[in-house]
């Protein structure tokens, strides 16, 4: 069985939000505007967070790449009231938009901060609207309903597509999700973590590698590489 | 049969914990309308139809 | 036969006119109330966003109104299903008075989840796709089980005296008295119904007493199933509860004062209950006290970094003003008054409880606020911050004003103090009444 994960290395990331800008055009995420941004309404599917340790002029910055770390035993499927979020049999926690209805007890139960609530029906400005993702996967999501990031599921379902139409077997390499594959300083990797060989299994035992919060049982699926 | 797996099953899936719910507050229906109709009904003291007495009995 | 009771008179006195002032009264709570529905057509049009609430503060004023009107409901049940099983005789007058506080408040508090939901109109996904899992279906059983069992427990106990407006108030415009002829379900007054309602509301009593202990625990844990820091603590479920107890009990001292004062009914409604209301309030403060410095002195001595952060914004922080004002608003104040000042005043009674009102509906505010304006990702995020806009305080209104609406009309249609369970005899046993309505049964405080 697959079992997708991601492993960020903080010591190559230098914040460019490329994968930020790229994981909005794949998923189609609405744009918030200044005002609404400024409430917390943005909604970022991926989102690049300094972290700011000491005072000037003993200063350290972290910089933290944060997808969905879509745990094993994740917060948010464990308290919706009709399983409109739930995880796939490849470990990747994703939503039913049709059926979720909007109380967010899961975007307060998610100690990552990861998923994002309609506040409005989501808008774009025209220039932007023409080139949305056309993939019904990731049609807009109405107002009042839970978004996250989704492993860009979608490019699963296509890769599989392509390799059955060039009649070769799936292979774990073939699916990247967008932050991964528009990675400016390679940062980012992605694959299956139950495949002992693949990279991302490998890294996720490197010595520097830890997941966010460890200690709350979550057992997420994006490994991070500690920087230095 | 796997008792573990059965439990599981109920707190995981969409569904089942609907037909607890239809049947706690359904029955809690049912059981409140008899209750009332016997404390009303006097005329057939001779045959009052005698639901359990402890409403607790619904909690079940 | 009727029950004997010496006040019937005085009791069903308020039914028999409306007053210009009750139609003025209505009418303004209305207003209100619809001013609240076409805020809530609003929101339901436009979308949340027209809220305060963001991320991460995803929960605001509505779940605390959804928490403090179902503790405002915990009054009823507590008076009228704890204290019977009790034994507490005294209860009698103020037993039905209480259980309207339950019934009145408990849809707004469920009607706050439902505004509080991105989409209502899937509220029916709860009952088609149900998850036993997540608390909010622990919730959603609880609380439906709970407002049921209010209506029947409430109508059954009411259901002698609807008979009594039948029989006596035949000068009522038509579609009333039609109405208590319905409702009254041809209660005659035998006394085999009469010993099997007294059976029936003695049993009720023990599961509603089970229920209310079940209801407000399962709401906190709404907030202590998540692993947030300042909810994941295993004190939530009795602190709440016991809030629940000590707000409910106090609007029970506000409502009874406003009773007497607007129907005259101070010689059923006498001094005496207030005093024992008094006492009952004392021991609730102290045990809301020792709460308060269980769950704090554990969270503060530990010093565990995320749940100080939490902490901290309370004692001293951002809603250090809030926390301090709610401490003195439900603590300091009420105490003095009831030890120094309440016995035998009404009016500083209900200073004092009003006081209790609003510091308890700060504190499900402070419960639930600070946690979310400091997540766990507070170091990398940023504090969150929250007020609530104009749709969310005109809701708000809307929820009180409905309550006190319907509370007021049902006043008028309704006795509002049980008139056979303070009757000195009832039909068939002599039944030796349960209190003595006299004044001096007071004096023994």
């Amino acid at each position: 069985m697959l079992r997708w994960g991601m492993v960020i290395d903080l010591d190559k990331c230098f914040a460019c939000q490329s994968c930020t800008a790229a994981c909005r055009m794949e998923n189609n995420t609405p744009v918030a505007g200044k005002d609404q941004a400024d409430m917390g309404r943005a909604i970022l599917w991926n989102e690049v967070l300094p972290f700011v340790e000491g005072e000037y002029p003993n200063v350290h910055t972290t910089i933290l790449p944060r997808p969905c770390m879509h745990c094993d035993e994740p917060s948010c499927v464990k308290v919706c009231p009709v399983q409109a979020t739930f995880m796939n049999e490849e470990g990747t926690v994703l939503v039913n938009y049709d059926r979720c209805i909007g109380c967010r007890m899961c975007t307060v139960a998610c100690p990552y901060a990861v998923r994002y609530f309609n506040w409005y029906a989501p808008e774009w400005p025209d220039a932007l609207k023409e080139h949305l993702n056309p993939d019904p996967e990731v049609a807009p999501r109405p107002k009042g309903v839970v978004e996250k990031c989704t492993f860009c599921v979608q490019r699963l379902r296509k890769a599989r597509e392509e390799a059955e139409a060039e009649g070769r077997t799936f292979n774990a390499t073939d699916y990247t999700p967008a932050c991964v594959e528009t990675c400016t300083g390679r940062a980012r990797y992605f694959g299956d973590l139950n495949d002992p060989n693949s990279l991302v299994s490998k890294l996720s035992h490197s010595p520097r590698a830890f997941r966010m919060f460890e200690e709350l049982g979550t057992h997420p699926k994006v490994y991070y590489l500690k920087q230095g | 049969m796997d008792i573990g797996a059965l439990v599981h099953a109920f707190f995981d899936n969409a569904g089942p914990g609907s037909v607890l719910f239809i049947l706690i507050v359904g029955g809690a229906c049912i059981f409140y309308y008899f209750l009332t109709r016997w404390i009303v009904a006097t005329e057939k003291r001779d045959e009052p139809t005698t639901p359990e007495e402890q409403p607790e009995s619904m909690d079940a | 036969m009727e029950p004997k009771n010496q006040h019937t008179q005085t009791i069903l006195a308020p039914i028999r006119k409306v007053s210009k002032g009750d139609y003025l009264l209505w009418g303004a709570l209305t207003a209100l109330l619809l001013s609240g529905l076409v805020a809530w057509i609003w929101q339901y049009i436009e979308g949340l966003g027209i809220t305060g609430m963001n991320r991460p503060v995803y929960w605001g004023v509505y779940i605390t109104n959804f928490v403090f009107f179902i503790g405002l409901a915990h009054s009823g049940t507590f008076i009228s299903a704890i204290l019977r099983i009790a034994g507490q005789s005294w209860r009698a007058p103020l037993t039905r008075a209480a259980e309207a506080i339950t019934l009145f408040s408990l849809p707004f508090g469920a009607g706050s989840i439902i505004i509080d939901m991105g989409r209502p109109e899937r509220l029916l996904n709860l009952v088609f796709y149900g998850r036993y899992q997540s608390p909010i279906l622990w919730d959603v059983t609880a609380v439906s089980l709970y407002l049921l069992s209010s209506v029947v427990f409430f109508y059954l106990s009411l259901l002698p005296d609807i008979a009594m407006c039948r029989d006596r108030l035949t000068n009522v415009p038509h579609w009333q008295h039609r109405m208590y002829e319905i409702l009254a379900l041809g209660w005659n007054h035998d006394s085999e119904q009469y010993h099997r309602l007294e059976k029936v509301l003695d049993g009720m009593a023990v599961f509603m007493t089970m229920l209310v202990v079940t209801v407000h625990t399962v709401v906190s844990w709404l907030f202590g199933m998540t692993v947030q820091p300042g909810w994941h603590t295993a004190l939530i479920g009795p602190f709440f509860l016991l809030g629940a107890i000590l707000s409910g009990t106090a609007a029970v001292v506000i409502v009874l004062a406003l009773l007497r004062k607007a129907y005259r009914l101070e010689k059923v409604l006498h001094n005496g209950l207030f005093n024992s209301l008094r006492k009952l309030l004392i021991t609730f403060v102290l045990g809301w006290l020792y709460m308060m410095i269980a769950e704090y002195l554990t969270i503060g001595y530990s010093n565990m970094t995320e749940e100080m952060v939490v902490l901290t914004d309370k004692f001293s922080g951002t809603y250090a003003t809030m926390f301090w004002s709610m401490t003195v608003f439900v603590f300091v104040i009420p105490l003095l008054i009831f030890i120094f000042k309440g016995k035998n005043s009404v009016g500083w009674m209900v200073f004092a409880s009003v006081l209790i009102n609003i510091g308890m509906w700060m504190e499900r505010y402070i419960v639930i606020i600070p946690t979310e304006i400091s997540p766990r990702m507070l170091h990398v995020m940023g504090q969150g911050s929250y007020l609530p806009a104009l749709p969310e305080i005109l809701i708000t209104i809307a929820c009180f004003a409905g309550l006190i609406l319907l509370y007021a009309v049902f006043t008028r249609f309704f006795p509002i103090i049980p008139i056979w369970e303070t009757a000195e005899e009832l039909p068939g046993h002599a039944h030796s009444t349960k209190t003595s309505p006299a004044p001096s049964s007071a004096s023994s405080d």
